[in-house]
């Protein structure tokens, strides 16, 4: 359809672009032929490669807990409130493979939990920031203006699943 | 046949092939300024285009074309999404069927080709290189309008090297999902012509700067862009509007076009249109056609018997599709498979009409040899009647819950609090919010104080923009009656019942004498005013959402809150109805900032909030929303 377009010019069409269109419009075909199965050898478009996850080995040396978490009125007139978890602060004593640390928040009161996976690698420092995704609620649901809460820090790894660290928070309303 | 004589008969074929390329370009484009908006529209939709589902709604149309391309008219087998019973599904006769047929007919071609394309070669490759390949065409027709051949040298390098960095990222295209592909193929196409028609329209009207400008205010400007690659019928309606509006005042023309040759046919065509309509969502059709009738035949110089007979063959003939098809799957001819979208009290009468079945079986007292016709006659006035209760009831909604209008219209905010949707966010935007630009219209109160009325019934017959004038308030005011009693309402984004509103009030604010002498004074200040609010407002917006923002909803307000902060100034200068220096320069400064601003969330939009787990179809696109994470 797009030579349609392509060839509906002036009477005269300069020589110059046409040869300009051909070239680059037979380019394009070309490459885009050898994607297919005519050409065997070609691939253009490859998925992105599955990693092995939960393998390797980590030891968590430290871990650094949020005491506060709070609920936030949406800005802008937006009506929710936004969960706002401060990050959990990790150290490693060792790390190989790719091993998971899971960052998780449960409010028995809301009946509510939420869970954060990161997925380490070798590129991975030392010291590692673990967040906690945003998560909102409505006007309904916020009925009080505190609520407590747990955090916890598990890792999954070739050795198996383990809680690393765990403690209670306040949740906090804040309007 | 020898080589040399296929050659030679070939060669004596060109002038009627060239002929015939000439007809339907003229047609379909009307020039070469039509055929550069179409490819500019086409290039926009490919970046912003996301192979997934944006809404419940569609699996219902992928399944339905999913059966009908295996031979079946009820669905059959769930293809996409959870099940068959999915928003607009209708079950008749132990069978479930989709709806908005028409565009399901149409997308049928187009599954086969992509089917075909896609055992010859990667999918994502050969959709990558028809983008690449309209942005060539794009530049080509761009480097008319210029001297020497910079744009076509600088832009074929860019062709070549956008193709090449979209293969360098390119991840497979699941190539089982071709019914939904080929929908969103046929809205998106359906939906650029939108602004094609919209710029043939009021290039004949007004000229073509002024038809020209009009369609970056209506691309850019309003989120006709997020809606055109969402199978729903909103892009649809857009596009059908306006060429309603087109042919009407070619029926008021002396005919100069290509293939017509009378301006009755125009007027023929218009009606073809809205029957045709009908066949993708009927009661905006039948909407549509009342506003039609109601401007077309009291302004219209010949009403002979012998005309209205011929448009109402016309018009008869184009609604047979939809009459066969109600006929394959309910058994009655004007009974859609879904009488109307939004449920309420009109999805109430659908289901009891099932019942009585055709509406003569009611009137059982009348056994004359006129009760066929009687019933047909009552069937066919049900959807009228349905159509005037609702149309009431948005009126009484207007007067009665001037909240909830607030909310549609002016300003969401919290409004979404009230829809008792467990968890949704604040992200269902109002009219002014979507498309600031339209609060210009407010400048027709200046303009109605100076309106001199005709002065006897002498001179019913307008003038063709005037006529084209009544058609586009009929409406305006039509949809805003016909779905006020509705909003606010999830799941809308952009007040997407509203959605024919968007083409229509660009149409209006246009033919203000201040806007559209503002836009051909000061087009070059609007266009960069445009490009700034879009480049440095863009990144400024993005820095604020990153630093600010902690999810959708309040993205979503911020835009919204930019949009109404952009469309106050504007309002106040519409008002003031004056385009001369330095007001003139004020009006396109606010005009191009509200269309920026509301293209700056149409972009963040498709590329950020609403990425579809990364499902942009150009992997550049993929790959900056993946580089972008903002809350």
């Amino acid at each position: 359809m797009m030579f349609l377009f392509l060839g509906i010019q002036t009477p005269v069409l300069m020589e110059r672009t046409r040869s300009v269109v051909v070239a680059v419009s037979t380019l394009i075909v070309g490459v885009t032929l050898l994607s297919g199965p005519l050409a065997p050898g070609v691939t253009l478009a490859t998925e992105p490669e599955p990693v092995a996850l939960e393998s390797g080995n980590v030891t968590v040396s430290e871990v650094e807990m949020p005491e506060k978490v709070t609920l936030e009125k949406g800005s802008y007139g937006a009506a929710s409130y936004y969960l706002d978890a401060p990050p959990a602060h990790v150290h490693f004593s060792n790390l190989t493979g790719r091993p998971t640390l899971v960052y998780e928040l449960t409010i028995d009161e809301l009946g509510y939990s939420r869970t954060t996976n990161h997925f380490l690698d070798d590129s991975t420092c030392d010291a590692y920031e673990l967040t906690l995704a945003s998560d909102t609620f409505t006007d309904g649901e916020i009925e009080r203006e505190q609520y407590n809460g747990t955090v916890t820090v598990s890792k999954r790894d070739g050795s198996g699943h383990g809680v690393v660290a765990t403690r209670n928070v306040t949740i906090s309303v804040v309007e | 046949m020898t080589a040399t004589e296929f050659v030679g008969r070939l060669r004596q074929r060109t002038p009627a092939l060239a002929n015939t390329r000439e007809t339907a370009y003229a047609v379909l484009f009307g020039d070469r300024l039509g055929l550069t908006v179409f490819l500019a529209t086409v290039v926009l939709f490919g970046l912003v285009w996301r192979t997934a589902f944006l809404i419940n709604d569609s699996y219902t149309l992928a399944n339905g074309l999913y059966s009908l391309s295996n031979g079946q008219l009820a669905m059959t087998e769930a293809a996409y999404g959870p099940g068959l019973e999915t928003p607009g599904a209708n079950r008749y006769g132990g069978q479930w069927y989709a709806r908005n047929y028409g565009v399901i007919v149409l997308s049928l071609p187009l599954v086969f080709a992509l089917d075909l394309l896609s055992a010859v070669v990667e999918l994502r490759i050969a959709l990558v290189a028809l983008w690449s390949l309209a942005l060539l065409a794009l530049v080509v027709q761009c480097s008319y309008y210029t001297d020497g051949d910079w744009i076509l040298y600088s832009g074929t390098v860019a062709v070549l090297g956008l193709f090449g960095l979209n293969v360098a990222l390119a991840q497979p295209l699941d190539a089982g999902r071709t019914h939904l592909y080929a929908l969103q193929l046929t809205h998106l196409l359906i939906a650029a012509f939108t602004p094609v028609v919209l710029y043939r329209l009021l290039s004949r009207i007004q000229t073509r700067r002024v038809g020209i400008l009009s369609t970056v205010v209506l691309t850019a400007g309003t989120p006709l862009a997020f809606w055109a690659a969402v199978p729903k019928r909103h892009a649809v309606t857009g596009t059908v509007v306006v060429c309603i509006a087109y042919c009407l005042y070619r029926s008021r023309k002396p005919a100069d076009g290509a293939v017509i040759a009378q301006r009755q046919t125009f007027r023929a065509l218009s009606y073809a249109l809205v029957g045709l309509y009908a066949w993708v969502h009927a009661p905006e059709a039948l909407l549509l056609c009342v506003s039609l009738a109601l401007v077309d035949i009291p302004t219209a110089p010949d009403n002979s018997p012998r005309t209205l007979v011929r448009i109402g063959v016309v018009f008869g003939l184009s609604l047979l599709p939809f009459i066969i098809t109600n006929i394959a799957i309910s058994g009655s001819p004007v009974k859609p498979p879904r009488l109307l979208s939004g449920g309420g009290s009109l999805g109430g009468n659908t289901a009891s009409g099932g019942g009585s079945n055709g509406g003569g079986g009611g009137s059982g007292g009348l056994r004359t040899p006129l009760a066929p016709l009687l019933g047909v006659i009552e069937s066919g006035m049900r959807p009228l009647l349905l159509l005037g209760s609702e149309l009431v009831s948005g009126f009484k909604a207007l007067q009665q819950q001037p909240d909830d209008v607030y909310h549609a219209f002016m300003r969401s905010g919290s409004a979404s609090g009230a829809l008792d949707i467990g968890g949704e966010e604040s992200v269902n935007l109002s009219l002014l919010e979507s498309a600031p630009v339209l609060v210009a219209m407010l400048g027709a109160l200046p303009v109605v104080g100076r309106l001199r009325l005709p002065s006897s019934m002498a001179d019913r017959t307008l003038s063709a923009d005037r006529v084209v004038d009544a058609f586009t308030i009929t409406a305006f005011a039509g949809v805003v009656l016909l779905y006020a009693s509705r909003l606010p309402l999830h799941a809308q984004v952009t007040a997407r019942y509203l959605f024919p509103l968007y083409p229509l009030g660009v149409y209006l604010l246009v033919r203000l004498p201040a806007v559209r002498q503002t836009l051909a004074d000061h087009w070059h200040m609007f266009l960069w005013t445009v490009a700034g609010t879009v480049l440095i407002g863009g990144q400024v917006t993005v820095v604020f959402v990153a630093l600010t923002v902690n999810g959708i909803g309040e993205a979503f307000q911020l835009h919204a809150l930019l949009a109404l902060g952009a469309a106050v100034p504007l309002g106040i200068w519409a008002l003031s109805g004056r385009s001369r220096g330095r007001f003139g320069q004020v009006g396109a400064v606010l005009l191009s900032a509200t269309t920026g601003v509301a293209a700056v969330f149409l972009l963040l939009t498709t590329v950020e909030y609403y990425a579809l787990g990364d499902a942009h179809l150009l992997p550049m696109v993929r790959a900056l929303g993946e580089l972008l994470t903002l809350y």
